[in-house]
């Protein structure tokens, strides 16, 4: 199939697709997890300042929103939920064992919420910073949260995977209905070129049995009217030839019988003719010496008219001569 | 052709390929620095250590845990706090700690489903059994130590007995008022009748601190031990005199609703009847029918069935109503230990007659800043210092722990350490005997967190 021109420019075009479809799709994915993205840091965000309005609120009765900093630590995304004291010193964290641990980050002093991307134990994170004003003299608290972009990795492994599973069901399935469709058309074409060649090489009474409704179909029977009309010329022809051959016999053996009498006059009449030369040869021989003898008259008759001739010319010239006398 | 298609694919490959590594693919970021924790060099010696160990070998887990206190303390304790879960064999137990720490005064009993120290929190279900020892090394402590079996008589008279022995194991008489009693009943005590045993030996003023010992379950596999003995029933009790600054703080922090009642027939800490009907019913109406299929099918021997009973009251408690004139009202929670098949409560706390009951109610965040909020209360009321504390003892409500959800219980620990900073034991235990200082009295209630803090003056 891919030998033929037009399988060329298939293949090309179908080159040119495959390529400008992933293109399309690796810009359209990186175009939804990049608001994917934008929405769990606008979500998480919105979730860090409920948590510092709570802590902010909670403060001065001494309790600590433990369910929603629970709630929002129990959010797949979150990676850690820290609240740190202005020394480094984590005061609350979703794992029991990092409370009262210190930390060291850039952002612990920040005045306003913050993004950045860090890396947290291996995993790529955004870091939402976010201070906590609970003691007005002090500087800020800040809320940690460590969001992670394993979902988003996640969906966009999963979207890849069932796109390239899509795509391949998809080629499969135009291929099998390519092939299924080609089959139906091609195999009709072989078996009737199968048969034509079977038909042109002499066997006429052979008929092709294409039965596909279509015009494939109406072709088949066209060719099986033309073998039958062709077996019918044939069978017409060869009818012909065997009374012509008959009839050719026949003249042929009046023929032989007439070149037999023939031969039988030829004989006869060659016999007569012998006879007749014997003759002649008896009568030449009489009339070649008269012959001789003629020649010789001939002759002498010639010279006789040479003479004669002579005399003529000499009387004109004796009249000419008269003429201009007597003129 | 063939070649020219394949250069072609791989071409493709290659473009798709660069174009997806550039999209997703980012450089190098970053790293947080993660938490660390830096722990105390000790080169001196210290007036209190703690240690603990979560073996389930009785022998390896005395040793490990002294082993532990002895590192921090650098000097062999005069007293010492043992605690430990229920089902170790504390005869085992107290034969390694008279083996390693034979001059050591030690007041000793279960902790119910776990312990809690500085180093975490060691509870059931994450840890089978632990161990916890609080050892003291100070001559500006004078401890005495008694015990008494409950064996003929009531709590009352065994809680007196106890005293007395402690008073005479610290060299001291009764007429000498100790700074402190630290008080420790098996759960079948009525706690109440010990703290009145206190008064009546030394007075209402002397302060006392205190948790009843008790088992997994409440089943009767509890004990209390000194260096000396050990009893299945009764009361150990420690005597302090000190010079040092002591905090104690007990709180429930639930919140008061008006939902209530008035018992009309009571028997000990059996409430059998509110507003003349079976206190169940009651209670379960009070609630919202929170308990309704437990009511319907009152069992003692299902442990999911007594877990939800008593986590629902830990949340729904309902608290007896102390009035005096001039003071704000005192609400005494009380756990429901059991509902028996004549519709009575078994609590923990004992009730009257007459008695008024409300309906508190809380949540797990309330119970759980109660790890830090009791601790500032007992240091603002008696003005300790977080830098000056020596050590201290809490004991915190297995019931109000388990309706803590179970992944925040390990911060309990955390948030303690972080809110006193020194060494210190927690115990498992619901009833609590604390002075209040408000009502310059001693009060017993359940469902709470108590604390007891030693200070630097």
């Amino acid at each position: 199939m891919l030998k033929g021109f037009f399988g060329k420019i298939w293949l090309l075009g179908v080159f040119c697709s495959f390529f400008a479809i992933g293109i399309m799709f690796l810009v359209m994915l990186n175009y939804y997890l990049q608001r994917e993205q934008k929405n769990i840091l606008e979500r998480n965000n919105l979730l860090v300042q409920v948590i510092t309005h709570e802590i902010e609120s909670g403060y001065l009765r001494g309790l600590w929103p433990y369910k929603t900093l629970k709630m929002v630590s129990d959010n797949g995304d979150v990676v850690f939920l820290w609240v740190v004291k202005p020394d480094g010193k984590v005061f609350w964290a979703n794992e029991a064992e990092i409370i009262g641990t210190t930390v060291q980050n850039p952002f612990l002093k920040t005045q306003q919420t913050q993004v950045a991307d860090f890396s947290f134990r291996k995993e790529k994170i955004k870091l939402i910073a976010s201070p906590v004003r609970i003691e007005l003299k002090e500087e800020p608290w800040v809320i940690l949260m460590g969001l992670s972009l394993k979902s988003l990795k996640t969906a966009q492994k999963e979207t890849i995977f069932l796109s390239v599973i899509l795509l391949l069901l998809i080629t499969f399935f135009i291929s099998f209905i390519a092939y299924y469709f080609s089959r139906r058309i091609t195999n009709p074409l072989k078996t009737l070129a199968q048969d034509l060649k079977i038909i042109g090489s002499g066997n006429l009474a052979y008929r092709t049995h294409i039965k596909t409704g279509d015009e494939l179909e109406d072709l088949a029977h066209s060719f099986n009217q033309m073998a039958e009309g062709l077996q019918k010329s044939k069978i017409e022809l060869e009818e012909a030839k065997t009374v012509l051959e008959i009839r050719v016999a026949a003249r042929t053996k009046e023929l032989q019988e007439l070149n037999k009498s023939l031969e039988e006059k030829v004989q006869e009449r060659t016999r007569e003719l012998q006879e007749r030369l014997n003759e002649l040869e008896r009568f030449h021989r009489l009339t070649v010496g008269r012959e001789l003898k003629m020649i010789e008259l001939k002759k002498e008759l010639e010279q006789l008219k040479a003479k004669n001739k002579k005399n003529k010319s000499s009387a004109k010239r004796s009249s000419a001569i008269k003429s201009r006398l007597l003129s | 052709m063939e070649k020219k298609i394949i250069i072609a694919i791989v071409f493709i490959v290659l473009l798709v390929g660069g174009g997806a590594w550039y999209f997703f693919h980012r450089s190098h970021l970053p790293e947080i620095v993660a938490p660390t924790s830096v722990a105390p060099t000790q080169q001196t010696e210290s007036v209190a250590g703690a240690g603990w160990s979560t073996s389930t070998d009785e022998t390896q887990a005395v040793q490990e845990a002294v082993n532990m206190m002895l590192g921090k303390m650098k000097k062999t304790p005069d007293f010492a706090f043992v605690f430990c879960a229920s089902k170790y064999n504390e005869e085992k137990v107290l034969a390694e700690l008279q083996r390693l720490l034979p001059q050591t005064k030690i007041l000793g009993g279960n902790s119910g489903y776990g312990v809690t120290t500085p180093g975490g929190y060691f509870w059931y279900p994450l840890f089978s059994q632990s161990i916890s020892i609080l050892g003291i090394a100070t001559d500006r402590i004078i401890w005495g130590v008694g015990i008494a079996p409950s064996e003929g008589l009531d709590s009352k008279a065994t809680a007196k007995q106890a005293l007395l022995s402690a008073i005479e194991n610290a060299g001291k008489d009764v007429k000498e008022k100790p700074a402190l009693v630290i008080n420790m009943p098996t759960f079948d005590m009525t706690q109440e009748e010990t703290l009145e045993a206190v008064g009546e030996l030394l007075g209402p003023d002397v302060p006392v601190f205190g948790a009843y010992a008790a088992d997994q379950g409440i089943k009767g596999d509890w004990r209390i031990f000194t260096n000396e003995r050990i009893y299945s029933h009764g009361v150990v009790m420690a005597v302090v005199y000190t010079d040092l600054k002591i905090g104690f703080y007990k709180e429930h922090g639930f919140e008061v609703t008006e939902t209530g009642g008035t018992i009309t027939k009571a028997d000990g800490k059996k409430l059998i009847e509110i507003n003349n009907r079976p206190a169940a019913e009651v209670y379960n109406e009070l609630i919202g029918g929170l308990l309704t299929e437990e009511v319907k099918n009152p069992t003692t021997t299902s442990s999911s069935y007594l877990t939800k009973v008593r986590v629902t009251s830990a949340l729904n408690p309902l608290a007896r109503v102390i009035k005096k004139p001039g003071q704000e009202p005192f609400y005494a929670p009380a756990m429901v230990v059991y509902i028996l098949p004549d519709r009575s409560l078994q609590l923990d706390i004992a009730v009257q007659e007459g008695d008024e009951l409300k309906i508190l109610r809380g949540d797990w965040e309330i119970l759980l800043n109660r790890m830090q909020t009791t601790a500032q209360k007992a240091m603002e009321t008696f003005a300790i210092q977080k830098e000056k504390i020596l050590f201290a003892l809490d004991s915190f409500c297995c019931a109000t722990n388990f309706a803590i959800p179970q992944s925040e219980r390990p911060k309990e620990a955390q948030l303690l350490k972080q809110a006193i900073g020194g060494e210190f034991v927690g115990i498992c235990a619901c009833g609590i005997q604390c002075f209040d200082p408000q009502r310059k009295t001693n009060t017993y209630s359940s469902l709470s967190n108590g604390i007891l803090i030693f200070s630097e003056p």
